[in-house]
This record gives C-alpha cells, sequence and structure tokens, in this order.
C-alpha cells in the first residue's frame, strides 16, 4: 500500500499537474464544475462544519472568479483554488479566534459509530475527523490536503504559501499528532 | 532493521512515502517483534480508516445546494449568470445577453460566438448559449424589425453601468418609437442642463442598444450624432422606425 502511494507521488501526481496546466479550463464555468466537489470536499473538512464550509466555498470561488482573468496561461488552477480556500480558512479562523475550533469539528454526519479504540486495530471515521479537527490549522490543511485529496508536496507548499519542506514537515507533525491522539483515546 | 529505526519511520509509513524496499523491511520486522506487530497493525487500521474518510465526499445534493448558493453570491457580487442568443436581423448579427433580472447586453457586429462568449466571460462566471430560454427576446426583436412592435416589453439588467448613466438610459427609454430627442433636451429631461457631452458619453455606454433605444438620441441641428454600433445602423433603425432626416433617407438614385 505504501509503495502505491509512493508511485503515485512520483509518477501519477506529475502527469495530473502537467495535465491540469495542458488542458486548462476553457472557462471559469468549467474551473467550477472540474473543482466544485473537492474543494466543497476539503472546506468541510478543514472547518469540520457545514454552514461555514459553504461560506467558504462561496468565498473562494468568488475570489476566483476575480482573479481568473490575471491567472497565467499554464497554470495550476487545482492548487490555486487550494491556496484560496486555504488562506481564506486560515484568515477565517484568525478573525474568529482560536477556541470555537474543536467544538466545529464534530458536526458532520459520519456513518462510522464503533469505539474509538486503537488497540486491537480498529479506528472509526468519526474519531479520525474529530483529531483531524483538533490540529492546528496548517497542519490540518497540509494533512487533508495530502492524505485526503492526493495533492502532490509541491502543491501543497503552493496551497500553503511554504517550501515543499515545509509542506512535509506539516503533515508529518499533523501524522505524528494524530497517532498520538488515537492512541490516548484507545486507553481512555 | 532495528525497533528504533521501525518506530521513527511510523508516521511516513502512514503517510505513503517510504521506498517499497523499506516497507517491506518494516513488515519483515513487524512480523518478528510483538511491540512492533501491534504498531504495524495500528498504522495499518489507521490507513485504511483514512482510505475512508479520503473516500467519503460530499453528496450529490449538497454541491448542488452549495452551487445554487453560489450562484447568488454571484448575483450579490455583481457578476450574474448570464445566458444569450444570436440574432438574425436587417442591421446584421445581433448577440442578446440576459441575466435573472433582465437583458443585459446587446451587441452588434460581433464577428463570433466564441468570441463573444469569452467578452461576457470577462464578467461572468457562467455563460451559456439558451436560445430556447430567449425566446421572449427573439419574438420581441421580430416583433420590432417587422413594424409590429413600437415598445419592448423586455426587462433590462443596467447593475454594471454607472448610477448617472442608468439614470440617462431609463430616461432614454422613453423616448416612443420613431420620434427623437437631442443629447441637450436629454440631459435637460434628466435634470442636469448643459450636461450633454456626459450626456453622450453614457448613451455610447449603453449596454442595450435597440432595447433602449439610444439611437433615438441626435444632435442638435439634425445630424446623427454617434452610435455603438455605427453610424448605418443608426441612420437603419431611425428609417425603419417611420423617421425621416434629409440625410436619413437612403440614397436610392
Amino acid at each position: 500500500m505504501a509503495d502505491e502511494t509512493r508511485q503515485s507521488e512520483t509518477g501519477f501526481d506529475t502527469v495530473m499537474v502537467t495535465a491540469t496546466s495542458r488542458c486548462a479550463p476553457a472557462d471559469f464555468g468549467e474551473l467550477i464544475d472540474r473543482h466544485q466537489t473537492e474543494i466543497l470536499s476539503y472546506v468541510r473538512r478543514l472547518t469540520g462544519n457545514a454552514a461555514t464550509a459553504e461560506d467558504l466555498f462561496q468565498d473562494t470561488f468568488l475570489r476566483a472568479f476575480v482573479g481568473f482573468a490575471r491567472l497565467r496561461p499554464g497554470s495550476n488552477h487545482r492548487a490555486w483554488l487550494y491556496r484560496i480556500a486555504t488562506n481564506l480558512f486560515l484568515n477565517h479562523r484568525r478573525a474568529r479566534g482560536r477556541r470555537a475550533e474543536v467544538a466545529l469539528t464534530s458536526e458532520l454526519p459520519s456513518r462510522g459509530s464503533s469505539p474509538s479504540t486503537v488497540h486491537d486495530g480498529v479506528v472509526d471515521r468519526a474519531a479520525l475527523r474529530r483529531a483531524i479537527g483538533g490540529l492546528p490549522r496548517r497542519q490540518r490543511a497540509a494533512f487533508i490536503q495530502r492524505q485526503l485529496h492526493g495533492l502532490s508536496y509541491r502543491d501543497v507548499a503552493a496551497a500553503l504559501g511554504c517550501s515543499e519542506a515545509a509542506a512535509r514537515a506539516n503533515v508529518y507533525q499533523a501524522v505524528r499528532r494524530l497517532r498520538r491522539e488515537l492512541a490516548n483515546w484507545g486507553t481512555r | 532493521m532495528t525497533c528504533d529505526l521501525f518506530v521513527r519511520r511510523l508516521e511516513e509509513l502512514v503517510i505513503g512515502d517510504l521506498r517499497a524496499t523499506t516497507v517491506t523491511a518494516m513488515r519483515r520486522h513487524a512480523a518478528g517483534c510483538g511491540d512492533c506487530g501491534l504498531e504495524w497493525d495500528r498504522v495499518q487500521a489507521l490507513r485504511g480508516v483514512l482510505t475512508q474518510v479520503a473516500d467519503d465526499e460530499p453528496d450529490a445534493e449538497a454541491v448542488r445546494r452549495a452551487r445554487v448558493q453560489l450562484r447568488s453570491a454571484y448575483d450579490r457580487a455583481g457578476h450574474p449568470a448570464v445566458r444569450f442568443g444570436r440574432f438574425q436581423t436587417p442591421v446584421g448579427v445581433l448577440f442578446v445577453g440576459v441575466t435573472d433580472q433582465g437583458v443585459c447586453d446587446v451587441t452588434f457586429g460581433q464577428p463570433s460566438e466564441q468570441r463573444y462568449r469569452a467578452r461576457l466571460l470577462k464578467r461572468s462566471p457562467e455563460v451559456w448559449r439558451d436560445d430556447a430560454g430567449l425566446a421572449t427576446v427573439s419574438e420581441e426583436l421580430q416583433a420590432y424589425f417587422g413594424g409590429a412592435l413600437t415598445r419592448f416589453s423586455l426587462s433590462v439588467d443596467l447593475r454594471q453601468v454607472t448610477p448617472f448613466t442608468a439614470r440617462v438610459l431609463r430616461e432614454t427609454r422613453k423616448i416612443r418609437f420613431g420620434q427623437v430627442t437631442s443629447y441637450g433636451a436629454l440631459a435637460a429631461r434628466i435634470g442636469s442642463p448643459g450636461a450633454s457631452r456626459a450626456v453622450g458619453g453614457a448613451l455610447g455606454r449603453n449596454p442595450v442598444p435597440i432595447i433602449i433605444p439610444c439611437h433615438r438620441v441626435i444632435a442638435q441641428g439634425g445630424r446623427l450624432g454617434g452610435f455603438t454600433g455605427g453610424l448605418l445602423t443608426k441612420r437603419t433603425l431611425l428609417w425603419l422606425e417611420g423617421f425621416r432626416l434629409p440625410e436619413v433617407a437612403p440614397k436610392l438614385f
């Protein structure tokens, strides 16, 4: 499993990046059609709250429309949308303060209901979602992009406005924290 | 592989960044070490749930709802969706764009649908051709050019022009079929006597010519003034409406 992902890191993602730049969306409507589901999914995962996510989704595509005309040909539209959404998310949270964060994370419906224990190899989805919601914002964004949306480190770096090394470090720290969190829940 | 090395690699194992050979070495080590075997299972379980969570996307209904809300957000921000049609008329091909509020654009002499589309896309995120949806526009244009319609009932969307231009255009709409007024008289009617140059400028920015009949505003002394669709078009429109100026009549002989 791990080696497959490794392969996708070097092979598939690279293909996708060039493919996005080669067949750029013909117009903005097509850009929305192509990315609306994943961006909605992304902001829902970031916020854990359907209403906040819808706001972020709207703001992302409003900004994207204004910026679209100025985008250079050959740009990576996908990473660019993630960057807008991520910036809005980081600023949004900054404006509201950090306190409300964890409370927001478990509102989205989840189908998993087994107890959150990892001792016997069982981690349920709700527990994982809660743990993701408890991650620091940048780590959360990097983790969701890389692990759940399959962005390359180059794209994660572009979306976060940091180096590829910093992008890797954020994902790494997020996983470290998640493993610790989930282990703790198991013993409680 | 040592336990120490194994444990240090667990995060990367979750992420999936390890080489296949490293993963194989870890699997071998885990098979022969109790504690590390447990860690291996935990990582695999976590990876399994991660895959499930990754596959759990918003359903079609949630996406549809978000898209509808997005459309109203674009509307509020002044970027409404535009549907358009292409019409053959006595003054050539007309492209007409319509928003949910009404006609927002009438363009003369556009060489291609593609270019017209591209122009609309500069101000609207969603643009599509919708001949069936513009049936009323088609009927009214046909009736107008056939001389059967003297007043368009179509509503117009003037959100993209300045308040001054909108005021000039609303007043222009009141000028009746077959009648003309001057830039100066129109300026006086909107309460800005002396602003005839500004009125001329505003008419030049009329996004919906024909429907808002800016061709019925002419210069003093019977000269035609200007027209975005070209003076020949202005002349023809006035001629179709039965308005006769000495120089308006086409030379027949």
